[in-house]
């Protein structure tokens, strides 16, 4: 060796780890982790809460499976009842004695995209963000949500024919003091309906409502005149995308400036404190909010936490008290369940059961599924309690294709039809049959475009895994982002296409809407069947419930022989977690009700509740 | 210089294979004394290769890696000793034969880049004038766009699966491979006999295969031991951002991308056994690519 | 001198262009686009009714229906007048946000490069000097360990030591490091150790290549003829001129973790470039992307030219021509 008389640089080694070590420390090791002083004081205190020191609370032990998933499946249509101001039920009062000061932490996942609710038209980017600030004319009750209440209304008439409404309204205010009147409703109503400009989720009313027919009776009451006698006009009403706007405000407004945070106001529960992309926002407490003394935070604050083990590990370790609004479907249900199972029950889980399908889209217009006959093998084909079992690890429900409950049942079609049955048999062999029939007697390969999300991609995993070994359909994954899923659908390319899919209302019209109709996105090629658009006009003017369901029973019906482009796998839920002392969350049917967020207090002193799931 | 030219030219092919056998054992045995570490390195790679073909011919004792043979996410046990994934397919096998899909992918992808970043460097420095000028400023800005926007829309344009990795990764390489090259040879063409063989009257092809690229070998052997590694991490990092090789394809950065999806549920265990695999291999081929720079490059062969 | 830095100044235009060129060309390409995403929603349990009509008018509004070269040449014409747009998704100008988001990336790559080199540098000397022993190995393998890993598995890794083992995470909400320099620094240092754990192998390889080569130099020879002790020779001598590729090469390196850093900086919720593009990927907003790419690319040949010019300060063997 040459460099003998070097002497030992050993220690340069040393220095260096050294170095990591003590900058890794420095930085990281020494600081308390509080995310904000008052929630956790109450966390620290839980243990101890209920007095006696020496004997220990019995750790309750949990087990959160598949079975205890709540069925928050209301009837089809919710039933409106009208609340006068002067109902301040018990819980209200509750509320205001535990008012919270401070700056409530909570978590999101996804930054906020259009700030105009009429206008966007998503969960995460529009409806999270924006419903706090803004209220409806009715709303659903969000301690009962299978009523109608009013919001902005206090009560209301309906004609005898059904067809013309009069709704009187509350005293409130927007958040610039200017008085709530019957004009900003009215404009309010012609915003959502005005002809040609982007409405993604408001559009509906312009079935029911002619644009510029509403009239204002006074200040405090409105006609809203309807197009024919709809039961479905009152939900979709109620939904939280049918906000009102401040006449004197919004109607100087482009759409650009609409869509920008600062611009619009309204009269909801929280106004917008800042909003930071990629790391949070926040809302203040509307001190002059009509419903006196809710909401009941002082503010809150909604960091955003795209990556969801870090989102988990936040919940976990308590830096936030929940999921903000609180579902969405990136929480998927069986991690809330562990989560809640981890910390011991200090995080509740929530889960929404049928929250939205998975489904494959068949190509009709193109080899091999323009062939009816490969359609319906595709479907008798397809293992839904399989599905079910590992891509959503029990947490869902066979792909009936309205909602859970509403109007296909369940034990009739395991009963009845092959493709539910438990026994798998009959439907492989009939499956088989019907390939051969269509000439692909040794099966056949396909493509399958599918959106990269959970719960889509491993359930596409499980379907191709099955379909390949019971009846011979190779299916080839191609994973792409939203934006491409929808592009190759559109442009006919996909021989199948799979993208997760939610509902706004239960109500089985918001599914004829998404999937039946002509020339819409989640009907690409154009799947048509005379009688099922026949009756999908009888059903929306039916006035009789038990007509109008006997209609929607003769569309699952014909849906069910297997032959329209779409194939639904399974219902799945939507998740979200909150801290046990959060009280008064209620379970919604879907997940887009129910947001503004003013009808939940913070308990620090309640005790941990011995049942698992969360307790309102 | 001269003795490698006459050999060459005189020699049969006969004699040069059977000169090279002992040659070749010798410099072997010469590389694990010199170079223990990266003998280990190499042996491994061996190794790996060697459980590559065996999984692709399946006459590994393990279950079909495609298909799901029990339950989903069983821990590890004797039956399943690295446990059962997403879809209750055998995570052993899956891992194995994941071996045959990540060399697949990683000598694909630098067989094609390096190759291709060597033609292209060549000819361009040989074209010299404005088709270098313009061809430098092409791989100036490739250089300089994040290569996330490269790798990504390419698998947006042209759809998920494993020849479509290898051509991100083969874009993603190319311009660095190139800028290397390059150099390279400019220094080469000023070396001495170089100069020399030009002043006697050889033709640039001549030249360009009888200097040029001999002296190249070395630096493509280092590369391409180096980038082997540096595919099989892009390969995860492709499937980790979701636009890797289909999610059945047993690739390690997909099996990885899929425990680290699952893990806050089930476990961290799921992330240890590709996670090794991966770390494993790469470690392997980044040693055996220094003990080979050692050996190989001329300015540090010196002693 | 000055003639080379305006050449090379000059060639900037012609590069800076093809970037835009490929960057338009393969958002083109690119299926899908801003305005379906606008209406469909995000989420996976989004519904709706959305019809072809709806998307094809908003396709309209956005610009989105327009020849390509249309689209490229009014672009083009708006940067030239320093405009950079506005985000197709957000509808806020870009230039708004790129600044604070850049100096955040800058940030998070100093600090993430200063780290590297504080250990790459003595290992590399270390394995350089005790070439072919077991110190030399045993620092060449250490610094190997991160490159053998996706960084996105020692991101996760590093969180799930953090919250389960240590029990605590760094603060959330993203704190600027002038207004509450201590939170910064406890939100950076986690995204900063994985990209110096990745970054080490390299540093310390080309360290290690470079002291190799500096200490057979016939200086380095003379020096230690003249009686000097090892460390006064490996540390005066060797090391002050092995150290100048390894700036140069750190160098290009930074210009890399700029546009390079994205799963680190998504896993650690660090708002910056990274975050900023795979945002604008996914909503396929063009603007921004266009927007980001261009300030990147400009940025990383500025500083190859300013490193390039060092260089030759430096090293007074090259000369410009």
């Amino acid at each position: 060796m040459k460099f003998r008389r070097i002497g030992r640089p050993q220690w340069l080694l040393l220095v260096s780890c050294a170095a990591l070590l003590v900058v890794g420390l420095a930085c990281g090791g020494t600081t308390t982790p509080e995310p904000s002083t008052a929630p956790s004081q109450a966390q620290q205190s839980q243990p101890a809460a209920s007095g006696s020191s020496a004997e220990a609370a019995p750790t309750p032990t949990f087990t959160p499976m598949p079975t205890r998933v709540l069925d928050a499946t209301p009837t089809a249509i919710p039933v409106p009842t009208p609340v006068s101001i002067d109902e301040r039920p018990d819980w209200w009062q509750e509320g205001e004695g535990k008012h919270y000061r401070g700056t409530f932490p909570m978590v999101g996942n996804s930054n906020p995209g259009f700030w105009d609710v009429h206008y966007g038209g998503s969960l995460n980017t529009t409806l999270m963000p924006s419903s706090p600030r803004f209220n409806q004319l009715v709303e659903y009750n969000p301690v009962k949500p299978s009523e109608i209440i009013g919001d902005l209304a206090s009560t209301w008439e309906v004609s005898d024919d059904g067809t013309e409404y009069v709704f009187h309204l509350k005293d409130a205010t927007w958040s610039d003091g200017a008085p709530v009147t019957a004009e900003d409703v009215v404009f309010s109503l012609d915003r959502i309906t005005l002809p040609g400009a982007q409405r993604a989720r408001t559009g509906f009313l312009r079935a029911f409502y002619e644009h510029q027919t509403a009239e204002v009776i006074d200040t405090q009451t409105v006609r809203v005149p309807l197009k024919y006698q709809a039961p479905t006009f009152m939900p979709n009403l109620a939904s939280d995308y049918m906000k009102m706007y401040p006449k004197h405000i919004a109607e100087d407004l482009t759409q650009e400036e609409a869509n920008q945070p600062e611009n619009l106001i309204g009269s909801g529960p929280w106004l917008l404190g800042g909003w930071q992309k990629d790391v949070s926002y926040t809302f203040e407490r509307n001190t002059t909010y009509f419903k006196e003394g809710r909401p009941f935070f002082d503010g809150i604050i909604v960091h955003l936490i795209p990556d969801t083990a870090r989102r988990i590990a936040a919940l976990q370790a308590g830096q936030v008290l929940g999921t903000f609004n609180p579902f969405t479907g990136v929480n998927r249900p069986e991690a809330m369940a562990v989560l809640e199972e981890e910390t011991d029950g200090q995080v509740r889980a929530l889960i929404l059961p049928s929250a939205g399908f998975e489904a494959y889209f068949l190509n009709n217009a193109k080899p091999p599924f323009d062939d009816e006959r490969v359609r319906r093998a595709f479907y008798l084909g397809l293992d839904r309690d399989l599905g079910i079992e590992r891509a959503v690890r029990g947490f869902g429900q066979p792909g009936t294709f309205f909602s859970p409950g509403v109007v296909e049942d369940l034990a009739d079609l395991r009963a009845n039809n092959p493709a539910f049955a438990e026994d798998r048999t009959a439907a492989i062999a009939e499956a088989k049959q019907l390939l051969a029939e269509a000439g692909y007697p040794d099966g056949l390969s396909v493509k399958m475009n599918t959106r990269n999300a959970i719960p889509t991609l491993p359930a596409a995993e499980v379907a191709g895994e099955q379909l390949r070994r019971d009846i011979g359909i190779d299916i080839e994954i191609v994973p792409n982002d939203l934006a491409t899923t929808y592009a190759v659908m559109r442009d006919g390319t996909h021989e199948i296409s799979t993208v997760g899919t939610g509902i706004i209302l239960t109500d089985p019209a918001d599914i004829l809407n998404q999937f039946y109709l002509q020339d819409v996105l989640r009907n690409p090629q154009n799947w048509q069947d005379d009688r099922v658009d026949e009756l999908i006009d009888l059903q929306n003017r039916a006035i009789d419930q038990r007509v109008r369901q006997g209609h929607l029973e003769e569309i699952a019906s014909i849906l069910h022989t297997g032959s329209s482009h779409l194939v639904v796998y399974f219902w799945g839920g939507a998740g979200g977690a909150l801290d046990y002392r959060i009280r008064n969350f209620h379970l919604p049917p879907t997940v887009q009700q129910i947001h503004k967020w003013d009808h939940v207090w913070f308990d620090p002193d309640r005790e941990q509740p011995t049942e698992t799931g969360y307790q309102p | 210089m001269a003795t490698r030219d006459i050999t060459a030219e005189g020699g049969s092919q006969v004699r040069n294979a059977l000169l090279g056998i002992p040659a070749a054992y010798r410099s072997t045995v010469d590389l694990v004394r010199r170079k223990p570490l990266g003998a280990v390195g190499g042996a491994t790679a061996l190794i790996l290769i060697f459980v590559a073909i065996a999984s692709r011919l399946a006459i590994l004792p393990v279950p079909d890696p495609y298909a799901s043979v029990g339950d989903i996410f069983l821990a590890p046990s004797p039956e399943y000793p690295m446990g059962t994934d997403v879809i209750g397919r055998d995570i052993l096998s899956r891992v194995l034969y994941g071996t045959w899909i990540s060399l697949y992918v990683g000598l694909g992808s630098v067989l094609i880049g390096i190759t291709a970043g060597f033609v292209l460097g060549i000819t361009s420095t040989y074209a010299g004038g404005f088709v270098d000028l313009a061809f430098q400023r092409v791989v100036d800005a490739l250089m300089s766009i994040p290569g996330l926007i490269l790798a990504l829309s390419i698998m947006a344009v042209l759809g998920s699966s494993l020849n479509n990795v290898i051509l991100a990764i083969v874009i993603g390489m190319l311009a660095p491979v190139i800028r290397t090259v390059r150099s390279q040879v400019l220094t080469l063409k000023e070396m001495d006999y170089v100069t020399a063989a030009r002043a006697i009257g050889a033709r640039p092809q001549r030249i360009v295969f009888r200097h040029i690229m001999p002296n190249c070998l070395a630096i493509y052997i280092i590369m391409a031991t180096y980038y082997l590694g540096f595919a099989i991490i892009i390969e995860a990092s492709l499937s980790f951002l979701g636009v890797g090789a289909p999610p059945d394809e047993p690739s390690w950065g997909g099996i990885l991308t899929v425990a680290s999806r699952e893990a806050p549920e089930t476990g961290i265990w799921l992330l240890v056994f590709p996670g090794i695999f991966i770390f494993i291999a790469v470690l392997a081929f980044n040693v055996l690519g220094d003990a080979l720079r050692d050996v190989l490059d001329p300015r540090l062969r010196g002693r | 001198m000055t003639t080379y830095i305006v050449r090379r100044l000059l060639l900037f235009i012609p590069t800076i262009l093809i970037v835009t060129i490929i960057i338009f060309l393969l958002m083109w390409i690119v299926p899908g686009d801003t305005a379906m995403l606008i209406l469909t929603g995000n989420d996976p349990n989004e519904g709706g009714r959305v019809s072809l009509e709806d998307v094809e008018r908003l396709r309209a509004k956005l610009g989105l229906d327009r020849p390509v070269h249309i689209q490229y040449g009014d672009w083009l014409w708006d940067m030239l007048r320093g405009d950079l747009g506005e985000s197709l998704w957000y509808q806020t100008p870009v230039i708004d946000e790129l600044g604070g988001r850049f100096i955040t990336t800058v940030q998070l790559a100093v600090m993430g490069m200063g780290l590297a080199f504080i250990v790459a540098v003595p290992l590399g000397i270390v394995s350089a000097v005790k070439q072919d022993t077991k110190l030399d190995y045993m620092s060449r393998l250490f610094a190997l360990l991160g490159i053998a890993m996706p960084t996105f598995l020692i991101a996760i890794v590093v969180t799930y030591v953090l919250a389960y083992v240590f029990d605590w995470l760094p603060p959330l909400d993203y704190a600027n490091l002038w207004e509450q320099p201590l939170t910064n620094l406890q939100q950076m240092i986690f995204p900063a150790l994985a990209i110096a754990f990745h970054d080490l192998a390299f540093t310390a390889r080309v360290t290690r290549s470079s002291m190799l080569e500096t200490m057979r130099d016939d200086y380095v020879r003379t020096a230690r003829a003249k009686g000097l002790t090892e460390m006064g020779v490996i540390g005066r001598h060797a090391l002050k001129n092995a150290l100048l590729p390894i700036i140069t090469v750190s160098g290009y390196q930074f210009g890399r973790l700029l546009g390079g850093v994205v799963i680190v900086e998504v896993i650690f919720l660090v708002p910056g470039i990274g975050n900023m593009l795979i945002d604008a990927i996914i909503h396929r907003d063009f603007v921004v992307i266009q927007a980001v790419v261009v300030l990147v690319a400009a940025v990383v040949m500025f500083l190859n030219l300013v490193i390039d010019l060092i260089y030759g300060v430096l090293d007074p063997r090259i000369r410009y021509q």
